[in-house]
C-alpha cells in the first residue's frame, strides 16, 4: 500500500535552471553583437567586470572586437555577393507596380486617416444635432 | 579551442559544442579519412548533410588542394565557416574505420559567416539547375552534359571531361582533372564566375553535393 504522506515535492535542480537562464542572456548578447543590432563596451570597474562575465556583457564586447579584425575569404565574399544579387521579393504592404523591394504601409495610413477625419466629422455633426 | 573528443571505431559520434568552429580536423593531416557520413546543425540550421565518403574526401580534396597520387593521404580539415560562430552546434560523424583518430577544431577569427554543404539528386532522365554556390561536385558516369551560365551572360554546354578539363586548369586537381573521382564545378575561379549550371543526367540517379555561404 502506498502511503501518499511520506511522498516528497520534486526536487528543483536551481543551479541548472539559474546556468540556463545565464546561458540564455549570454547566448542573447552574443547573437545581438554578431547581428550588429547592439554594441557593446567591455565594463571597466571589478563590479561591472563581474557582472559582465555572468550576463555575456564580456564576451559579447570581445565577440564585437574580433568580429571587425575578421576578414572574409574571397570566395565567401563574392557568393554572399551573388546571393545579394538576387531580389527578393518582399511580402506584405503594397508594391506599386514591378517588384516589391520595399514594404510600404503608406496605403494603409492614407486610408485609416480618411476614415478617422471621417468619423471626427460624423462626430461633430452629430453633436450639433444634440444641441 | 584545440581537441574536442576522440572517434569511436565503426560508430557515430556527436559533438555538441556552443559554437560552430571555422576547421574541423579529424586525426592528423596524415590520417586517412574514415568518415562515411557528416552532418552540422548549427542553432537550428543544418549546415553540411554528407552522406557518402566520396563526396567527403572529394570536399576535404578541394578545402585543402588536393595533391597528385592516388595513395597521398589528404587531411580531413574541413571548412565549416569564415570564422567561430558562438551558437550551439551538433556535429555527427560517422567513423567507417577501425581506428579511433582524436577530433580537433580550430578558427581564426569570429564571424557570422557559415558555409554549408548538403547533397540533391537527380533523377535517371532528368535535369536541374544550380545556382549562386561556391562549388559543386558529383560523380560524371551517368552526366551527359552540363550547361554552365557564366556571370558575364555567355553560356555554353560542355561535357564531363571538359569540366574536368575546366576544373583542373584552375585549381589543384587529381590526375584525371576531378577529386577523388567525382567532377567538380568551381564558380570562383579563374575561368570567370559561373552563375548557374544545369546538369543533365543519363541512366541513373546522380547525387550533387553543392557548398555555399550563409550569413547566421
Amino acid at each position: 500500500m502506498l502511503n501518499y504522506n511520506k511522498c516528497e515535492p520534486m526536487a528543483v535542480n536551481t543551479a541548472a535552471l539559474i546556468g540556463g537562464g545565464l546561458g540564455l542572456l549570454k547566448q542573447k548578447k552574443l547573437d545581438q553583437a554578431a547581428s550588429g543590432s547592439k554594441t557593446f563596451t567591455k565594463p571597466k570597474t571589478a563590479v561591472g567586470k563581474l557582472l559582465g562575465n555572468l550576463s555575456g556583457r564580456t564576451a559579447a564586447a570581445e565577440q564585437q572586437q574580433a568580429m571587425k579584425e575578421s576578414n572574409l575569404s574571397p570566395k565567401a565574399e563574392a557568393n554572399l555577393m551573388q546571393q545579394g544579387k538576387l531580389s527578393t521579393p518582399v511580402t506584405g504592404g503594397f508594391s506599386f507596380g514591378g517588384e516589391a523591394s520595399r514594404k510600404t504601409y503608406l496605403p494603409f495610413v492614407v486610408v485609416a486617416g480618411v476614415v478617422a477625419i471621417f468619423y471626427a466629422m460624423r462626430r461633430r455633426k452629430g453633436s450639433r444635432r444634440r444641441y | 579551442m584545440s581537441q574536442i573528443g576522440v572517434l569511436t571505431a565503426s560508430t557515430t559520434s556527436v559533438f555538441n559544442l556552443d559554437f560552430l568552429p571555422e576547421r574541423f580536423l579529424i586525426g592528423s593531416t596524415d590520417t586517412d579519412i574514415p568518415l562515411s557520413n557528416l552532418s552540422v546543425v548549427t542553432s537550428g540550421t543544418q549546415l553540411f548533410s554528407v552522406t557518402a565518403a566520396a563526396r567527403i574526401i572529394a570536399l576535404a580534396k578541394y578545402d585543402m588542394g588536393t595533391t597528385l597520387g592516388a595513395d597521398i593521404k589528404v587531411p580531413m580539415w574541413v571548412k565549416f565557416s569564415e570564422g567561430r560562430i558562438n551558437k550551439q552546434t551538433t556535429i555527427l560523424v560517422t567513423n567507417s574505420g577501425a581506428t579511433t583518430p582524436a577530433v580537433f577544431a580550430a578558427s581564426t577569427g569570429i564571424n557570422s559567416v557559415a558555409r554549408r554543404g548538403v547533397e540533391q539528386s537527380i533523377n535517371a532522365n532528368a535535369n536541374a539547375t544550380f545556382t549562386d554556390f561556391e562549388a559543386v561536385f558529383f560523380d560524371p558516369t551517368n552526366v551527359l552534359r552540363i550547361q554552365v551560365d557564366f556571370a558575364n551572360g555567355f553560356s555554353d554546354q560542355y561535357a564531363p571531361q571538359e569540366i574536368d578539363a575546366l576544373f583542373s586548369a584552375y585549381n589543384n586537381a587529381d590526375a584525371d582533372g576531378r577529386l577523388n573521382g567525382l567532377s567538380c564545378i568551381d564558380a570562383f575561379s579563374g575561368a570567370g564566375e559561373i552563375k548557374q549550371v544545369t546538369i543533365f543526367n543519363g541512366a541513373a540517379v546522380t547525387v550533387v553535393l553543392r557548398t555555399d555561404y550563409v550569413e547566421l
